[in-house]
């Protein structure tokens, strides 16, 4: 790392930290999320498998974001919040869903809306770490969020894609 | 992907060919079933056989299901060829003679070809569950809705030994057994045909 990369990091240092930090922690809840969705519909076949997949995305970026946080002098955990614990406690948040919404569907797109926001704003804190760390010449920050960043978008896209395919049958004949 | 998007790649008429990234199956072996089953098809049918299975000649080449596993896994676990296994999913079951074949080692398949309409069950198992389609999961690819029938896992049991009788398994194509002895697939009289042609330029 160059000199001048190492003087921004000491005057940047936490602000930066505080990012990875705030990313770290959003990538977690999202994961969660996911997680509840696949827990939500699972006898919808199509949601249960792909948002489990697209949930350990996000846990992959808790990895990757406690490795390069090291950088920066956080101690963030590598491991991802562990699903027994993140499904037990999305039990009792489901079942009181459930209650509200009174029909799957809807709850359905519900849930589609809160991965598309909660992603969107990954996707923000992920763009606010690329321009960081290119303007810090921090190349192994850098290549991270250029790995992430487009799993990010692809969580949208997908969430996106299903509110276009489901959105109409729900509310104009659910 | 968007229409802006598919234009941004000049396509001009032409496919265009996506790489997807490797995603980990959704079932894997476990110590308690340890194989991956894989289905399929055999050369003399077509779906569920409501065609082919009304040719003799086909329905004879292929009569009824078989299992199919690896030299040294029948030979680990003491199976010959024409033992009856009970091939178990989270799913459900089938059971069938086994072929000793080439395939990979934990490999173990099913043809999907058998299920109940020629069966006395009508629709379901009258006693003998072979519909290899009842073990797969119910999971598709995303984009392309492809259904994924090569990633179950499971386990399988001999429940009674073949006393020397051979699998119904075809000895051609990727059912072809390791070890001789195995009588020969093949066609019969019944299935040639003669055809006479007008004599060119004669009357009709």
């Amino acid at each position: 790392m160059s000199k001048l990369a190492q003087t921004l990091r000491s005057l940047h240092g936490n602000k930066v930290g505080a990012a990875i930090e705030e990313l770290h922690r959003s990538e977690n809840g999202l994961a969660e999320t996911l997680l509840g969705v696949a827990d939500h519909h699972k006898v919808d076949h199509e949601v249960f498998h792909v948002a489990r997949d697209i949930a350990r995305w996000s846990q992959e970026h808790v990895a990757e974001l406690a490795r390069v946080g090291r950088d920066y002098g956080l101690e963030l955990d590598a491991e991802p919040e562990d699903e027994a614990t993140l499904l037990a406690r999305l039990k009792q948040k489901g079942a009181e869903l459930t209650g509200r919404f009174h029909e799957p569907a809807l709850l359905l797109l519900a849930d589609l809306r809160h991965v598309h926001r909660q992603a969107a704003g990954v996707s923000l804190d992920w763009e606010v770490l690329a321009q960081t760390a290119q303007a810090m010449g921090d190349r192994e920050l850098l290549r991270v969020a250029e790995d992430c960043h487009p799993q990010t978008l692809r969580q949208m896209r997908w969430a996106n894609a299903k509110v276009k395919e489901t959105a109409a049958q729900v509310l104009v004949t659910g | 992907m968007s229409p802006t998007e598919y234009r941004a790649l000049n396509p001009g008429g032409k496919a265009v060919i996506k790489a997807a990234e490797y995603l980990p199956p959704h079932e894997l072996p476990s110590p308690e079933f340890p194989f991956q089953l894989i289905t399929g098809r055999t050369l003399y049918h077509f779906h569920t056989r409501t065609k082919t299975g009304r040719a003799p000649q086909l329905q004879r080449a292929a009569p009824e299901v078989w299992v199919e596993a690896s030299a040294a896994d029948a030979a680990r676990e003491g199976w010959s060829e024409g033992d009856l296994l009970r091939v178990t999913t989270p799913r459900g079951e089938v059971t069938a003679r086994l072929r000793i074949s080439g395939i990979r080692e934990g490999v173990l398949f099913l043809p999907f070809h058998y299920g109940y309409w020629d069966a006395d069950g009508g629709h379901e198992p009258d006693g003998h569950a072979r519909a290899a389609n009842e073990l797969t999961l119910t999971d598709w690819d995303p984009a392309s809705k492809q259904p994924i029938f090569k990633t179950a896992a499971a386990a399988a049991a001999r429940v009674a030994t073949g006393d020397g009788a051979p699998s119904p398994a075809p000895t051609t194509t990727g059912s072809r057994p390791v070890a001789s002895g195995v009588p020969p697939t093949h066609g019969d009289r019944s299935a040639l045909v003669d055809e006479r042609l007008p004599v060119p330029g004669g009357a009709r």
